[in-house]
């Protein structure tokens, strides 16, 4: 395993931890009735969190071994490393453009909704310098309206109309 | 009436009527299509194809998927020859000597040897299915929940096994795909868990919603952080006169083609062992028999028969436990499994007594879909090869639109969206982490198999889990699930001494 590697593994698995203990815990809130089966609701959820806790852990603490043995200035570097920041900034726009669009998507409708979040995934996609804004508008605000007809009536499925809904319901 | 009969009235029905007919065609094409396109897997050609079924038949919705899934695993082919990268995972060993083929001239010879090959590989492995398939239901027939339970544990040992070089990961990972199951109510007494107050978690994650994002939203993550995307060259293809071989120099290697065609679908019956490892233990099998070893890698016509027959028989052996037991043999199978029960399609023992019409039906689509894919990938090479210039990010935007609508069609819930974003992006970080998507998949499918069936094995046996030593078939399986598991361990345990010592 990579220094690198090791840093990502140990955040990522503590939060995997993490995240498996309140896995465990949340079956103490289950409504069950154990009157109902001799095997509970709960059972397997506490084994699958047990395990996924104790794996977890085996890992992190793997990989903490790893990052404690590496030389200190390799450590120092990838500490201060910046190499990485653009594509995660990228990412988290990703995320957040995507996000977005599900929050708008039922307000908003499919054809509203998809030529703006294309538009973003396509220069996310690209370097700037190379970014070729024209064909982009015209993917973007063509191929949803290609897409919405092609599901309406070629296999009968109405896609989300949202604001759009008094122009599209004569359809 | 007999099986076989079924059968060909199936074919006769699928032949007779022109809305499977079309269907069957387009799909496969769209399928060899996005086989081919580097990046794009099989999975995620059967999860673009679910949404275009939602309001369709059953029928016809399994026309579609299985059209798609067969020219998929077949597309992969056309760019491991042309451009050195494999299409699918299971077309990687086709690069080992259909690309030289094509760089010494001969990728036209390559490219329909590797057509028809793919061809005979999926049909073999169809027969076999035809024939296997009814007996393994007939015996399951008597398989109780312990059986079940023990099928289920069985198959995520092996695929933990062979998903990685981290057995701890693999286990973890398929732990995961269980904890993502248990949202929704419990099998067996209906209590709510995990929905934390959203109603719309009350039947569990949505499955299309989560397939969508674990197999698209990591690709596209990638995509967005590396922005790699450089435009890809086509190597030039002479033109190609019928499938480059002559009928007797292709039957003259009857011995290389039954050979891995048994190989892949052997593979592809065992669950979590995909076409991938199926097309490398078919190929290294062939070398080391072979008089000439030192030609494979070099443009060894043998080397890609074995290669491309494997990977396509590998369909029909994952298709064996799917419908006959109705676990599912590879994250693939999980996939069509789980387009197959929205469609109101239970795989499984019963089925062949119950929903026989349905099953033979499924064979039959099989068989016809996979001439659909000869004749539409011959006669369509060049348009494929045109189409591997675009860019791969116009593609994967395009993906992503029908993702949203893959997402929230299956159910009409706008929150199901949110699970598809959500779903995909834990799916790439932990993907990042070394964890895959392949054993979270088979996790999540399983884990309902698993449950369920222990909860009934339990009751029928008031608690007591040593039950399951009166039961031989069940106990067979989970000693094989403890060998595989120690011996994964033990391998993985001995790498990692190896690597100390080099290092």
């Amino acid at each position: 395993m990579k220094v690198q590697e090791a840093k990502a593994n140990m955040l990522a698995e503590g939060i995997i931890a993490v995240l498996a203990a309140g896995f465990y815990w949340e079956t103490y809130h289950f409504a069950e009735d154990s009157s109902l089966n001799s095997f509970g609701a709960a059972f397997i959820p506490r084994l699958v969190g047990a395990l996924v806790f104790i794996f977890a852990l085996t890992l992190f603490f793997q990989a903490r071994r790893v990052w404690k043995n590496a030389p200190d200035e390799e450590r120092a570097k990838l500490a201060a490393g910046k190499s990485s920041k653009g594509a995660l900034t990228r990412a988290f726009l990703f995320i957040a453009l995507m996000l977005l669009a599900a929050s708008l998507y039922e307000y908003l409708g499919f054809m509203l909704t998809m030529p703006w979040l294309m538009f973003g995934l396509f220069c996310l996609a690209e370097k700037p310098e190379k970014r070729r804004y024209g064909l982009y508008l015209i993917l973007s605000a063509v191929s949803p309206v290609i897409v919405f007809f092609v599901f309406y009536y070629c296999f009968s499925l109405l896609l989300p109309v949202g604001v759009l809904k008094p122009i599209l319901t004569y359809l | 009436m007999g099986g076989m009969n079924i059968f060909f009235e199936s074919i006769g029905t699928l032949l007779t009527t022109p809305t499977y007919l079309v269907m069957m065609a387009a799909f496969t094409a769209l399928g060899i299509l996005f086989g081919a396109l580097p990046g794009i897997s099989v999975n995620m050609a059967l999860i673009l194809a679910l949404p275009l079924t939602y309001s369709m038949d059953t029928e016809t919705a399994m026309c579609v998927l299985l059209a798609c899934y067969i020219g998929a695993m077949s597309g992969g082919l056309i760019s491991a020859i042309m451009l050195n990268i494999p299409g699918t995972g299971s077309s990687i060993t086709t690069t080992f000597d259909g690309n030289p083929m094509a760089r010494q001239g001969r990728g036209g010879e390559a490219m329909g040897i590797g057509i028809l090959t793919s061809f005979v590989g999926g049909t073999l492995s169809f027969i076999l299915l035809l024939f296997v398939a009814p007996l393994i239901a007939k015996v399951a027939l008597r398989f109780g929940p312990w059986e079940y339970f023990a099928i289920g544990v069985f198959s995520i040992t092996m695929i933990v096994s062979v998903s990685g070089d981290s057995v701890v990961k693999g286990v973890l990972a398929s732990l995961i795909g269980m904890a993502f199951a248990m949202t929704g109510a419990d099998p067996v007494n209906g209590v709510s868990r995990y929905n934390f107050g959203f109603h719309a978690l009350d039947g569990g994650i949505p499955t299309t919603a989560l397939m969508c994002g674990m197999f698209a939203i990591p690709e596209m993550l990638k995509l967005v952080m590396n922005l790699d995307d450089t435009s890809i060259e086509v190597r030039q293809m002479e033109p190609l006169r019928g499938f480059g071989i002559s009928l007797g120099d292709y039957l003259r290697r009857w011995k290389t083609i039954l050979r891995a065609a048994l190989i892949g679908t052997y593979v592809g019956i065992l669950p979590g062992v995909g076409g991938s490892s199926a097309s490398l233990l078919a190929y290294l099998t062939e070398k080391n028999r072979s008089k000439h070893p030192e030609t494979f890698g070099q443009g060894e016509v043998d080397g890609l028969i074995a290669s491309e027959t494997s990977n396509n028989a590998c369909v029909g052996g994952a298709m064996i436990p799917m419908l006959a037991l109705g676990v599912p043999g590879s994250s693939t199978a999980a996939i069509v499994l789980s387009a197959l029960t929205l469609h109101g399609v239970q795989c499984g023992p019963l089925a062949f007594s119950q929903d026989a019409d349905i099953i033979y039906l499924i064979f039959a689509i099989m068989f016809v879909a996979n001439f659909f894919m000869i004749a539409i990938e011959r006669v369509m090479l060049n348009g494929y090869l045109r189409v591997l210039t675009l860019p791969r990010r116009i593609i994967m935007v395009m993906i992503m639109m029908v993702c949203f609508v893959g997402a929230f069609s299956a159910r009409n819930n706008y929150t199901d969206v949110f699970v598809f974003i959500l779903g995909g992006t834990a799916g790439f970080f932990l993907q990042k982490i070394g964890i895959g998507r392949a054993p979270i998949v088979m996790g999540y499918i399983l884990s309902g198999i698993i449950e369920s069936n222990l909860a009934r094995a339990l009751s029928i046996s008031r608690g007591s889990f040593w039950a399951i030593s009166s039961r031989p078939i069940a106990m067979a399986f989970i000693v094989l699930a403890v060998f595989s598991l120690v011996s994964s361990l033990y391998k993985s345990q001995k790498r990692a001494r190896a690597q100390k010592t080099a290092s």
